[in-house]
């Protein structure tokens, strides 16, 4: 007598079949209640657009939601690791190796075949810009002979210059302040400012616009409009509660 | 749970003996899942408390759904104040997409090793060397599964703080 199992085994097989799907690499029972079977399909078949041989992220989702209305089924797409990726994330890190010893921990890449790609580059120490504007020209030289453009570099200990709405946010849990004091709740926030006059052209920038107001002592803090751009929610992350966490702790 | 992991690893590595190798190696699988998976659910708590205790199954598809829609907004909301630069929106939902889109795939094709290694322990842990996998998994792979997550969650935490989201 056929089980469940193989005859809903019979239906995939057949709906994969007549989908004209060639990239399965495997096909197992799931142990879940609530998942049938689970689809494996390597990354190196994991592509931006479907093709011959070759899925998109789309396909699969779409996949799956026929798979249910004609079938019944309900399946899980596992995307194992592609060889690909792992091959060029070895040759990166030995090739920095090679030309700056001892300086990179691991490098990690996303499928190359879905551009543009990313690269993480994770450091044993914090690289000064000199050496991290050499280890990007080696990193694109490389992807360059693969026929690889633009990636995105980023560098795991690398800190940033705080975006607009980073200043918006941290003027708005701490303000008034003034440029000396904001320097340092930005700095503590492992932020790079480099230097008072930069922070300083940015707060007036904002102060034209109508997003901050300098108070005679020369304190900074966001206007009404400016309160209405920060994003604020009900968590514990949210600007609103951990504005009220610093007025707490602020000594009077 | 890492260092678990790594000394579980270390008794499998050491042993030619497939009934000692097999269990240390399934059970280094399953702490190195672990580390992984709880390496995410701090950078989402670090996001929204809701996103704190997920299931193992729906981490994934939070990554890529409710983690991404709640930037896509933002952007659009950046972009139209003034705030960011059009080019500047695409560049940080295309580092957060890819880094969600990795670490959805790294942590169901883990979870599934890891369900291997708990519930079919007739599929036994394979010794070549000193290279020890168990299907398609090798322990080195399993061993960097923590790095590589955080390395990834960084840059959703990072996107999420230069939008003021957190």
């Amino acid at each position: 007598m056929e089980t469940s199992d193989s005859s809903d085994f019979t239906k995939l097989h057949n709906f994969l079949r007549e989908h004209g799907v060639d990239f399965v690499s495997d096909v197992k029972i799931s142990h879940s209640a609530e998942i049938h079977f689970a689809l494996f399909v390597s990354a190196d078949h994991v592509s931006a657009k479907s093709g011959k041989g070759v899925t998109s992220h789309r396909q699969m989702k779409l996949l799956q939601q026929a798979a249910k209305a004609e079938t019944g089924l309900v399946v899980e797409w596992i995307v194992t690791p592609g060889q690909e990726a792992a091959a060029m994330e070895a040759s990166i890190q030995q090739l920095i190796e090679v030309n700056h010893p001892g300086v990179v921990q691991a490098v990690y890449i996303s499928s190359p075949k879905i551009t543009p790609i990313s690269v993480w580059v994770e450091t044993k120490t914090t690289l000064d810009s000199r050496l991290q504007s050499l280890l990007k020209a080696l990193i694109k030289q490389f992807l360059d002979l693969y026929g690889i453009a633009d990636p995105l570099l980023m560098f795991g200990d690398s800190v940033n210059l705080p975006s607009n709405p980073t200043i918006m946010r941290k003027l708005k849990i701490h303000g008034p302040l003034t440029p000396e004091q904001f320097v340092e709740v930005l700095v503590s926030a492992r932020l790079v400012i480099p230097n008072l006059r930069w922070l300083q052209t940015r707060l007036d920038a904002f102060r034209k616009q109508g997003f901050v107001i300098r108070s005679p002592e020369g304190k900074y803090s966001l206007t009404e409009p400016g309160l209405d751009l920060v994003p604020f929610g009900k968590n514990r992350s949210s600007s609103d509660v951990e504005r009220a966490l610093a007025l707490g702790r602020r000594k009077w | 749970m890492r260092i678990v992991g790594d000394h579980l690893a270390k008794v499998a590595e050491k042993s030619g003996d497939v009934a000692q190798f097999d269990p240390f190696g399934r059970s280094a699988f399953n702490r190195y899942y672990y580390s992984a998976f709880l390496a995410v659910r701090a950078a989402l708590r670090k996001i929204d408390n809701k996103w704190a205790s997920p299931s193992h199954k729906a981490v994934p598809e939070v990554l890529k759904g409710d983690v991404l829609t709640r930037l896509k907004h933002q952007i659009r909301k950046s972009q139209s104040n003034g705030q960011i630069t059009e080019s500047e929106g695409m560049r940080l939902f295309h580092a957060a997409q890819t880094a969600a889109s990795e670490l959805s795939n790294l942590l169901s094709s883990a979870r599934e090793t890891r369900r291997v290694a708990d519930y079919e322990p007739e599929q036994l842990v394979q010794k070549s060397g000193s290279v020890i996998t168990l299907g398609e998994c090798s322990l080195d792979t399993a061993k960097a599964w923590e790095r590589r997550v955080e390395t990834q969650t960084k840059t959703i935490l990072r996107v999420y703080g230069d939008l003021g989201l957190i």
